[in-house]
């Protein structure tokens, strides 16, 4: 699945799995099919693309008291809520945000190492950003991107078999509203997005194509095919909290 | 009897917090199957078996720190 250019840079074959709108169930399942097949050698690596409808994650090392209201509440507030097997604490997802999973196998990679693959990660946000003329950056000691003193991506992964799983998000143009309900990342930040910062809403198909390239350059990907995989009629072992 | 490290995680990661047990003490476990979770910055990594057999002794609960390089447990082959 891995070949070597003329300079000896490795580059990584890689499927581009748009999911458009998604709830967050079927995309959590999406991302451990790739996880299996990639560990089983039936697939390259993948990185999945999509937007969530209003979701609450809870990750393992998360503090359920940087939930500011009854999970029981949220249901009636169209919003789902999970506990989830990722890094990180609480965060939010909804419409108007963009969501990557990259399913990438650090075995293959040069760094085998979890601090350098964050770090790509911050690297290929902090470039998209930059041609938008967005001034962002990263803070020591805490992982996600900033615009000032706010923040504007999150990131959280899990590993197993030294494949990824989980990502990142960047707000781009929804409106926040969601971020109300909780702490972020147990922190008291305020979020920010593309939209706010820029004074106006971006294209984002340009954005999430801009995007991708970053993801291209920073990762050394030769990408192999583009596709909505299906994901209808997938279950999942991933149970509503709250 | 075989023992599960926390393996290497990266330059500067020194420790991580065990998160997860898959696996109960006295199940069988295969090698390469996902035996315990752990939580380092952002990053939750599953260490997996370093034998086929069944998970004879946890050494570390969920919530303990542990440093890399340390016993988590114990695979009767």
């Amino acid at each position: 699945m891995h070949s070597k250019q003329a300079t000896e840079k490795m580059t990584f074959d890689c499927d581009i799995i748009d999911l458009g709108k998604i709830s967050y169930k079927k995309a959590y399942h999406l991302q451990k099919r790739s996880l299996e097949e990639l560990k089983l050698g039936l697939s390259n690596e993948a990185l999945i693309i999509c937007e969530h409808f209003p979701v609450i994650t809870l990750g393992r090392s998360g503090n359920i008291n940087n939930l500011l209201c009854d999970p029981n509440s949220l249901n009636a507030k169209g919003v789902d809520f999970f506990k989830i097997d990722r890094g990180g604490d609480i965060t939010a997802h909804e419409l108007g945000q963009l969501t990557i999973y990259p399913v990438f196998d650090l075995k293959m990679r040069k760094h085998q190492d979890i601090h350098v693959f964050l770090n790509n990660l911050q690297h290929v946000i902090l470039n998209t950003l930059r041609e938008f003329s967005l001034r962002a950056h990263v803070v020591q000691d805490k992982r996600g991107v900033w615009a000032g003193s706010k923040k504007i991506a999150s990131i959280g992964i899990g590993i197993s078999h030294w494949i990824t799983y989980h990502g990142l998000t960047i707000n781009v143009n929804n409106n926040l509203k969601i971020f109300s309900y909780i702490r972020p990342c147990g922190m008291d930040v305020e979020m920010t997005s593309v939209a706010k910062e820029l004074g106006y809403s971006v294209d984002f198909n340009v954005f999430k194509h801009k995007l991708m390239d970053n993801f291209c350059k920073v990762f050394n990907l030769n990408i192999k095919t583009e596709r909505n995989k299906g994901v209808k009629n997938e279950t999942s072992n991933l149970t509503r909290t709250g | 009897m075989k023992q599960v490290i926390l393996p290497e995680l990266g330059e500067g990661i020194t420790k991580a917090i065990v998160t997860f047990w898959h696996i109960k003490e006295g199940e069988a476990v295969k090698e390469g199957e996902d035996l315990v979770e752990a939580a380092t910055d952002k990053a939750t990594f599953n260490v997996p078996s370093s034998a086929s057999g069944t998970l004879s002794k946890i050494l570390v609960q969920e919530g303990d720190t542990v440093n890399v390089g340390d016993a988590l447990a114990e695979i009767k082959e």
